[in-house]
């Protein structure tokens, strides 16, 4: 009879045992992936376009071209953040202030990931080529090529800065 | 200790018996053979097996977990463990439809240590132990198409991948007790943090139930229930 206090508490903390543990579940903050860009001088010092720039995403499927504006005249612009498509290639045009123009072409490959049963689906993506027209800006470096749910540069845009900007 | 040098004493005190010098060697043998003379190495085997995952399983849980155990008795103290289990997940996520499904075996090989060894007077004991667990498996992951959100939503992937192998190993500290119920039998819980050492993980996804272990994730905490028989050699 002395063991029938122990056996009552084992029994007790076994049906505890039937609750799942308490979860906690890390889905990540962004939902969606997209790719980062830098603006830099000639030196590699971040660099402010302080006039408007408006950027317009392009996918060009089978029979159409479709256009999505993705920033709408932006002033004071060092960083950008831009969606690519579900297809293999994304254009950007960028337009500046001042009527010019830049094409940035993106060829990517994509990468439709599970994160677990409770966050979902996102699409990453494995940037395979980029090039640019130079207009106003000077050139085009991929500095890491995975855009996954890591908020990190996937680019440098190199501006040619000269004095009397500065 | 002392009633036993008592006891050398008073033998040695016997009629017939030699002087001083004796008295001194029955003294020292008592002390190095008085530990290990009452517990030989073997103390038997037991038998276990974990039915609290059975039991959510059967309240509706997605997961069915379950392990038989062969433990070893080695002087009352040492506990080596066999456990081979067997890990299920079947889950449809109803929130987005996302459906994980796997099944595979795992094993674990490890030690008890019973920190109650030398009261053998009370009817279950407390342990303290370790585990590195091990298992290969393969799992499918399926859910409704990707569509782009951005580009006029003119894309969309399906989202069907099945048959991904992975395997993973991990290593658990284990906290238990196990209590005599009736003659050869006991039961014993245990609370387990496990940790997790590597992973297969594949491009596309990451899995999200693994065998034995548990949801994926650096480290996953849960608590067993076992029944357990004592087997008669």
């Amino acid at each position: 009879m002395k063991k029938l206090p122990i056996v009552c508490s084992l029994l007790l903390l076994a049906a505890f045992s039937f609750f799942p543990a308490c979860e906690v579940e890390n889905c990540p903050p962004n939902a969606l992936a997209y790719a980062q860009f830098n603006f830099v001088d000639q030196y590699g010092r971040s660099v402010e376009y302080t006039d408007t720039l408006t950027v317009i995403g392009q996918l060009q499927t089978a029979d159409t071209l479709i256009y999505d504006t993705l920033i709408n005249k932006s002033t004071k612009t060092s960083t950008l953040s831009l969606p690519l498509s579900y297809g293999d290639q994304t254009r950007f045009i960028f337009q500046y202030g001042n009527r010019q123009r830049d094409i940035i072409t993106v060829n990517h490959r994509n990468i439709p990931y599970f994160i677990n049963l409770d966050c979902g689906t996102m699409m990453f993506y494995e940037i395979t080529s980029a090039e640019t027209t130079t207009r106003m800006l000077d050139s085009l470096v991929i500095t890491n090529p995975n855009i996954d749910n890591y908020e990190k540069e996937n680019f440098k845009i190199y501006f040619t800065v000269t004095a009397a900007n500065e | 200790m002392s009633s036993l040098l008592l006891c050398g004493s008073l033998w040695a005190q016997r009629p017939g018996a030699h002087k001083a010098q004796p008295v001194q060697i029955q003294k020292e043998e008592a002390k190095k053979t008085e530990p290990t003379e009452n517990i030989p190495l073997y103390q038997g085997m037991s038998i276990g097996v974990e039915i609290a995952g059975i039991g959510s399983y059967l309240l509706g849980s997605d997961i069915l977990n379950s392990e038989v155990a062969l433990q070893a008795n080695l002087k009352n103290r040492f506990l080596p463990v066999v456990e081979v289990g067997y890990g299920k997940a079947d889950a449809i996520n109803d929130a987005n439809n996302l459906h994980y499904k796997t099944s595979a075996p795992y094993f674990r090989i490890g030690m008890d240590y019973n920190v109650f060894y030398k009261k053998t007077h009370l009817p279950g004991y407390l342990y303290v132990g370790l585990r590195y667990g091990m298992t290969s498996f393969s799992y499918d992951v399926d859910g409704p198409s990707m569509t782009d959100p951005n580009y006029g939503g003119e894309i969309s992937y399906p989202f069907s991948y099945s048959g991904l192998k992975s395997n993973a190993s991990w290593l658990e500290g284990v906290l238990g007790l196990k209590v005599k119920i009736y003659k050869g039998f006991c039961m014993g819980w245990s609370v387990r943090y496990k940790m997790r050492m590597s992973i297969k993980n594949h491009e596309n996804s990451v899995p999200w139930y693994v065998p034995g272990f548990g949801k994926n994730a650096s480290s996953s905490f849960n608590l067993t229930y076992n029944l357990i028989y004592n087997l008669p050699f």
